[in-house]
């Protein structure tokens, strides 16, 4: 057997860096959007928020971080021990397996060698990762009733009604993409956008607008955030919680919204591409790499996030499911229909 | 090689896990260990390259089914399984069809000599798409007729008590 230099490098070596990197960006991605949230909730409410660890207290997570290590984790005498020790790393290990398909940038020529940004491909990658985004509610609710407190099983209920309804128009809107781009794998996708010179956001707009209101409620963010509604349910189910496995819970949460935002990217957005890809008066910015244009657009929606939860009130929990069942699910069903007959048309 | 390493690590484990399953006492720990049986079938799908049928395990079992599993065992506060008493000929039965089931493997194992399934050629999904929607049709729409007359009659059945109320 005789191996050579170059099969250990791209056979190897370049996957396994690839899957760290997977894994490590979106735990970078919470740090940061740690200091956003802080710094954009205060903007926003006229405060100063956190700014004295570091310049503008841009060290302030790392400080959040070690202290969350360093709590006593809490384990109730009367919980589940085992469903209440594996819950919070069903919910983040899902999260961040869900990144596995996500292109986080156009494939680039290095010498002879074509370096892809992403760890996978498959021709069903986009059913893959709406399968394992879907898992996280057996974590929560999982977490919920291993606790054995009122608050958290109130909170996993209210969560798996609120998932479930929300999965629909995610489902029925990105059908809507797959129609449009007539294929199941992120690339093509992405490959269709720079053929046609259009972003789906313009092509599609109710797809995109509904999309992203059905992916917000996903991520229990505000207005959304009836899982844990705090002035209702304490923290929800996660309110036995304490310590790191706190932290999975939240380092979860906000590994999703950064995958929410990059499927927004991705079937909206044109992934990695610049703007206005065909415009041959703009050439240079096919200088910028792609993973560079995909950072901007996600960082976008991860303010918009923000920004969202400090406009708005909280849905009552009649009103989310109202929402959801009469505006979102007719709606988007009525999209998928006029998308599939101007499919058919043209 | 390594992925029939890694199919082996699949198959090993959904065969475990599936026994965990039915060892458990508490019915919560069933339902975990069934979803992870689950997972690491979709894995055996994933490493034999029938990608499509893998995705469909996740979505539909792991994402749908356990949910609704674990709700039924929230709302109707389902705690430990008691070993219920059975008379002699529902037992027999029971035993009766695990073995049964046991000699068909074993014989289909031995006949055929499956021992390295890696890369086995599974048809394309798009073609298994096409079969449906072509070859396949009324047999199709007429399973989803049935789903559709299970939906209704369950509503029908749940909301009885609602009808013959005065209000």
């Amino acid at each position: 057997m005789n191996i050579d230099i170059d099969t250990i490098i791209f056979d190897v070596l370049i996957p396994v860096i690839k899957i760290i990197v997977m894994i490590l960006f979106p735990m970078i991605m919470v740090m940061v959007m740690l200091w956003v949230e802080r710094r954009g909730i205060a903007f926003l409410q006229e405060r100063l928020g956190p700014n004295r660890v570091g310049f503008q207290g841009i060290l302030q997570p790392i400080a959040d971080t070690i202290k969350m290590l360093f709590k006593e984790d809490i384990i109730q005498r009367q919980s589940d021990k085992l469903i209440f020790n594996i819950a919070p790393v069903v919910v983040l290990a899902t999260s961040l397996l869900a990144f596995c398909f996500i292109p986080v940038g156009m494939t680039m020529s290095i010498g002879s060698y074509n370096l892809t940004f992403w760890v996978a491909e498959s021709p069903v990658g986009l059913l893959i990762t709406l399968g394992i985004s879907s898992l996280s509610v057996l974590g929560i609710v999982f977490a919920g009733w291993a606790s054995n407190s009122k608050y958290s099983l109130l909170g996993g209920l209210r969560s798996v009604v609120q998932l479930l309804s929300y999965e629909i128009p995610i489902g029925l809107t990105v059908l809507t993409v797959v129609l449009a781009s007539g294929s199941m794998n992120f690339i093509d996708i992405v490959n269709k956008q720079n053929e046609m010179g259009i972003w789906f956001a313009f092509m599609m707009p109710v797809s995109c607008v509904v999309f992203w209101i059905a992916a917000m409620a996903e991520c229990n963010r505000s207005p959304f955030d009836i899982v844990e509604a705090d002035s209702e349910l304490v923290a929800g189910f996660h309110t036995e919680y304490s310590g790191i496995k706190f932290g999975y819970f939240f380092m979860a949460e906000y590994a999703h919204m950064v995958l929410v935002s990059s499927l927004m990217v991705v079937f909206f957005f044109g992934g990695g591409l610049p703007i206005f890809p065909n415009v041959e008066f703009l050439w240079f910015l096919h200088y910028i790499p792609g993973f560079v244009w995909y950072f901007i657009k996600i960082m976008f929606f991860l303010y918009l996030f923000v920004w969202i939860r400090g406009t708005f009130p909280r849905y009552r929990f009649d009103g989310l499911i109202r929402l959801v069942w009469k505006w979102l699910v007719p709606l988007s069903l009525l999209n998928l229909i006029v998308v599939a007959i101007i499919r058919m048309i043209v | 090689m390594i992925q029939s390493i890694i199919f082996y690590i699949f198959a090993a484990l959904s065969v475990l896990l599936a026994v965990l399953v039915i060892l458990q006492k508490n019915v919560m720990h069933s339902v975990l260990y069934l979803s992870f049986t689950i997972l690491a079938i979709s894995g055996v799908f994933f490493t034999l390259h029938a990608e499509f049928l893998g995705a469909v395990q996740i979505l539909v079992y792991a994402g749908g089914i356990i949910v609704l599993y674990l709700f039924v065992i929230i709302i109707v506060n389902l705690k430990e399984i008691k070993a219920e008493k059975r008379n002699i000929f529902p037992k027999f039965f029971i035993v009766c069809i695990s073995v049964l089931f046991l000699a068909e493997m074993i014989y289909i194992f031995f006949k055929n000599r499956i021992s390295v399934p890696a890369n086995a050629d599974f048809p394309e999904f798009e073609a298994l798409f096409e079969m449906l929607l072509s070859k396949y049709l009324i047999p199709f729409e007429i399973a989803s007729i049935l789903l559709l007359a299970v939906l209704i009659g369950s509503i029908i059945i749940a909301r009885r008590k609602l009808l013959h109320d005065s209000d």
